[in-house]
């Protein structure tokens, strides 16, 4: 490898690390065709091991790339990949990595990862099953990379069809209904975004996609609050936004664990790395207006998402509504404007990525020995289950924020972010500390109440001969869990990664607030 | 200009053969259509020798005519811009684009044909004479700029279409189909020449050219009564709402591979038409038009849209979709920018692949089993993953999901559109893809989601797949290329873009309409 690296830096190419990354699981995904189908779940599993093995090799890349080439300490884009593809339209295969990006990239290479390994005992349909799973791992990483408007539109249409697929051909009961409610969901949402960046492309005196040169446009006043509003629903249906969530608990709920841990643990970031990237870099000033709207919604999301939890008997759903209350946070996070704000919201992103893999992995599992997923019909699992109990509960403890979890810190960062943030009334941090702190005690009362009634009390006969985690169940829990735990402790680990980035953004909307400032005073 | 008054006899004299001796024939323009001529003669000629021999020679002697034809119409692209036939018959590069589109139609609609000819027990090489002849009618109304050879290539393109609607003569619905389109094909005719007899009588000439500076010097209140007549043939041919009643019931009751030409290929002549009457003709009635045609391309989008949610027929459904679909070009042309006409072509050339690789998939299909019904194609991808692939490929294109062809034919339409401030259109297409989406989807998830045991009766009972079979080489080939260009030709779209921008680029008609149209931006 080293000895082509100086021909192409002669002709100023560098290797194009990144699109490697995007590329390497759709080359996974044209050769599932090719593959026999298996019938006996004995035999050999070529699809399921060759997409695994795209997925490793992916993932260890991944690992090299950010770990060797990656500058944690510079805050614009690195390995920065631009080649004309369709000049009419401006479209150009733009890749880029930054610290908002980098992380989202590794979370989701080893979410897939660890989602192929969980769909292992999966019997129908293997070939299309993995083939889309490949499929959606290059939209996602090619979402986070893209550098180019229409190119980040196309991968967030791209992971569509793949998604609505595993959803409705895998998923539970009722999976035909959560399908289409996703598809639409977010078909509708995605509307808003391509009209948004159309119109900001168009907006200034020459056409242009590449994000960085719309960033540097940052139109304000009220055509700023338009596109800034378009983005915001467009990608709050992905986040969640309370009132566009209503497709996710039946989303999550139906699909089937593996699945699920993909749209919990990636999809939803998709919608924050988004409005950072979009919302907060692009539109600063719309943002700085909009702040407190996003905190309000936040608030809504953090409570309401609490209180639905409650009433869901069924266990990946109250799972998927405390989803919705943890992205809350992330919406807090990103309102707070200030470096440990936006700080705290990638944290949070980056261990509910985590936490809320773990959670459905775990539920995955049990599921497949008890098949059943309502909380009524379980009871006195712990005996039985003594090492799914641990792992359930560890998960759910990560998930209340139990400190020395990640949850904890990225929750305290933006409790803390808001404090500090000086531009908004001590009474109205007051009142968002305050209703966020509620969620926060609702949420250990979900979580735990679920735990005893799934683990403890009287043991249901049906359920006492089930096995427990085989080794590799282990390894996946663990792979999740670990990295949980490290975060927890120290914290360094990740936001050395992202920090400068975030910083460099704090900065930008600093700058912007005093600009608004400094060409109010003079008029006053 | 002559005067207004005097034009009756202006015009006698401008038509002396003294004049006329000037002007060269310059018939080479008309080379690929002679060539399609030719083929549709020799077809007939075999076709005299019995039914072996005519499909046994009619498939070679068709793609040799429809292969030399698209050759010659690639030699002829950027070719001079010599006006030939005295100014009735222009090949500039939108006609040869154009041209090249209903020609590829016709050629993959015949491989298509075949099996399903042979099935249905029709005589093969008349079909394909009465094809060829429609692709005749339909390439030479690509080029037409004078109102006679319009109106002659026009009908040629009609007659045979409704003998191609009512080809299975078995079939009662065939009949329906071919009787309701001849009614109302006729009264768009009509129309059409009343139109045309208005036009000529305030500009005294057939010409497209001359009427256009005639209407210009002079817009009359009459001159907005002949848009309107003109208008609704258009409308009528390209399937627009309210003028689409013919589409669903047509289609519905064709032979199934007409059906793919009439969606592509006449739609296509369709567009070419509307470009040279409404751009070259009225460019004087420019608000008029795109207001009308706004309107028009609203509705398409949306009942087309709407109505085929409602649709439990394949063809129906796909019927109902290209009403949506030429809402989608219609915004190109509403636009008249460079993008807009750039993109109206290459959705057009995009829609040829995808919605033919559609109808090749559902021919096969039909052929297996016999059906038509959506709800017969429940699990279907545990008995024929191909065609599943094939037809959701399509079909994905269709409703514009990336990476395929028809996201970025979209893409551009819509663009051109926001580009040119055409907001409502744009958002209007946005949403009713959408919709489109939920029923191409559908179709999908019929086929690959139910389980073996949900199969409908006709997929349990589905022959084994042979795709070694001879005589189901011809359609699995046009099945394979229409895919493929469908699926990977959106990657490697560059080249189709440079192909629809230098196809405006090269016509002397467009770049006037969108010079026009800047003026008026300016001013």
């Amino acid at each position: 490898m080293d000895a082509n690296l100086p021909a192409m830096a002669a002709s100023q190419a560098p290797f194009p690390w990144l699109s490697l990354i995007v590329l390497l699981p759709a080359i996974g995904a044209l050769l599932m065709p090719l593959l026999p189908e298996v019938e006996e779940s004995n035999a050999l599993n070529l699809p399921r091991n060759i997409a695994i093995a795209f997925l490793l090799a992916d993932f260890l890349l991944m690992l090299t790339i950010f770990g060797r080439l990656f500058d944690t300490q510079a805050v614009g884009l690195q390995l920065v990949e631009r080649v004309s593809w369709i000049p009419f339209i401006g479209l150009e295969w733009s890749l880029g990595v930054d610290g908002l990006s980098g992380p989202l990239v590794l979370l989701s290479g080893l979410i897939t990862l660890l989602s192929a390994a969980a769909s292992w005992n999966l019997e129908s349909k293997t070939r299309l099953y993995f083939a889309l799973l490949l499929v959606q791992a290059s939209a996602q990483a090619l979402v986070f990379l893209s550098q180019d408007f229409l190119l980040f539109f196309l991968s967030w249409e791209l992971e569509l069809v793949p998604v609505y697929l595993l959803i409705a051909i895998w998923g539970g009961k009722r999976r035909l209904y959560a399908a289409t409610k996703f598809i639409l969901y977010t078909a509708l949402a995605s509307l808003l975004i391509l009209i948004s960046g159309l119109a900001l492309a168009l907006s200034g005196n020459d056409f242009t996609l590449n994000l960085s040169e719309l960033t540097n446009r940052s139109p304000s006043g009220s055509f700023g609050l338009l596109c800034y509003l378009g983005f915001l629903i467009g990608f709050g249906v992905k986040l969640p936004i309370f009132p566009l969530h209503t497709w996710l608990p039946d989303a999550h709920g139906e699909a089937n664990a593996p699945v699920s841990m993909l749209l919990a643990g990636i999809l939803l970031k998709m919608g924050g790395y988004a409005l950072l990237r979009f919302n907060v870099q692009m539109l600063p000033d719309a943002h700085l207006q909009m702040a407190p709207a996003l905190i309000v919604i936040g608030i809504v999301n953090i409570i309401y998402g609490a209180l639905n939890a409650f009433a869901q008997d069924n266990v990946k759903r109250r799972i998927a509504c405390s989803s919705v209350s943890h992205m809350g946070f992330v919406l807090l996070g990103i309102g707070a404007i200030d470096a440990l704000g936006i700080s705290g919201a990638m944290l949070q992103m980056i261990s509910h990525g985590l936490i809320a893999a773990a959670m459905f992995f775990v539920t995955g599992s049990f599921y497949e020995r008890t098949k059943t997923l309502s909380i009524p019909n379980m009871g006195g699992l712990a005996k039985v289950l003594p090492t799914t109990f641990a792992f359930f509960l560890t998960s759910s403890l990560a998930s209340l924020a139990l400190p020395g979890m990640s949850g904890f810190v990225s929750e305290i960062t933006v409790f803390l972010g808001i404090t500090s943030q000086e531009g908004f009334t001590p009474v109205f941090r007051a009142i968002t500390i305050i209703l966020a702190a509620i969620g926060l005690v609702l949420t250990p009362i979900y979580l735990l109440s679920m735990c005893r009634r799934v683990f403890f009390g009287p043991r249901i006969p049906a359920l006492a001969m089930v096995e427990e985690m085989n080794p590799r169940e282990l390894t996946i829990g663990l792979s999740l869990l670990l990295p949980t735990l490290i975060i927890g402790f120290w914290p360094r680990v990740a936001i050395d990664f992202y920090e400068a980035s975030t910083n460099g953004l704090a900065e930008k909307l600093i700058s912007h607030t005093l600009v608004t400032l400094n060409q109010a005073t003079p008029l006053s | 200009m002559p005067e207004t008054g005097a034009l009756f006899l202006t015009n006698q004299s401008m038509t002396a053969p003294g004049e006329l001796l000037g002007l060269a024939l310059n018939a080479g323009a008309i080379l690929p259509e002679g060539i399609i001529l030719l083929a549709m003669l020799g077809t007939l000629l075999v076709d005299l020798a019995g039914q072996k021999a005519a499909a046994k020679w009619a498939p070679p002697i068709c793609y040799i005519g429809l292969g030399t034809s698209l050759c010659l119409l690639a030699l002829q692209w950027n070719g001079p811009l010599e006006p030939s036939f005295l100014g009735a018959f222009l090949a500039d590069n939108l006609a040869v684009a154009f041209r090249a589109v209903i020609a590829l139609s016709t050629l993959i609609s015949l491989l298509i044909s075949w099996r399903y000819a042979e099935q249905s027990g029709s005589p093969v090489g008349e079909y394909a004479a009465i094809l060829l002849a429609a692709t005749l009618g339909a390439m030479l109304l690509c080029g037409s700029t004078d109102l006679i050879s319009v109106f002659v290539s026009l009908e040629t393109l009609s007659v045979a279409s409704y003998l191609l609607a009512g080809y299975m003569k078995r079939d009662a619905r065939s009949s329906e189909a071919a009787l309701k389109y001849l009614l109302v094909g006729s009264a768009a005719a009509a129309v059409f020449l009343y139109g045309a007899s208005l036009l000529y009588g305030i500009s005294g000439s057939t010409n497209l050219q001359e009427i256009g500076v005639a209407l210009l010097t002079s817009p009359t209140p009459l001159a907005a009564l002949a848009l309107v007549f003109v208008l609704s043939t258009v409308a009528f041919k390209i399937a627009a709402v309210p003028f689409h009643q013919w589409t669903p019931d047509v289609y519905e009751g064709s032979p199934t591979p007409v059906v793919a030409f009439l969606s592509v290929g006449s739609k296509a002549a369709g567009f070419a038409l509307a470009v040279r009457l409404l751009v070259g003709c009225f460019g004087a009635f420019d608000n008029q038009w795109k207001l009308l045609f706004t309107v028009l391309a609203v509705l398409s989008m949306t009942l087309g849209n709407v109505v085929a949610l409602a649709q439990t027929s394949m063809k129906r459904m796909l019927a109902y979709s290209s009403i949506g679909q030429a809402g989608f070009v219609m915004i190109g042309l509403v636009c008249g920018t460079e993008d807009g006409y750039a993109a109206m072509v290459l959705y057009m050339a995009a829609y040829l692949f995808m919605n033919l690789g559609a109808f090749a998939c559902i021919i096969l299909f039909t052929i297996r089993t016999g059906s038509d019904r959506i709800s017969d194609y429940a699990g279907l991808y545990q008995k024929d993953p191909l065609i599943t692939l094939g037809l959701s490929l399509c079909l994905l294109s269709l409703g514009g999901i990336p990476p395929m062809l028809g996201f970025f034919g979209k893409i551009y339409l819509f663009f051109a559109g926001w580009a040119d401030q055409q907001y409502l259109l744009v958002v209007v297409g946005l949403v009713t893809s959408v919709i489109s989406i939920y029923y191409y989807i559908s179709v999908i998830k019929m086929m690959v989601v139910k389980e073996p045991h949900e199969a409908s009766e006709v997929v349990k009972a589905y022959p084994s797949i042979q795709w070694k079979t001879i005589g189901m080489q011809p359609l699995r080939a046009a099945l394979v290329t229409c895919v493929l260009v469908t699926a990977v030709g959106g990657i490697l779209s560059s080249p189709l873009f440079q192909w629809a921008n230098s196809a405006v680029a090269g016509t002397p008609l467009l770049q006037e309409a969108i010079a026009l149209t800047g003026e008026r931006a300016l001013g």
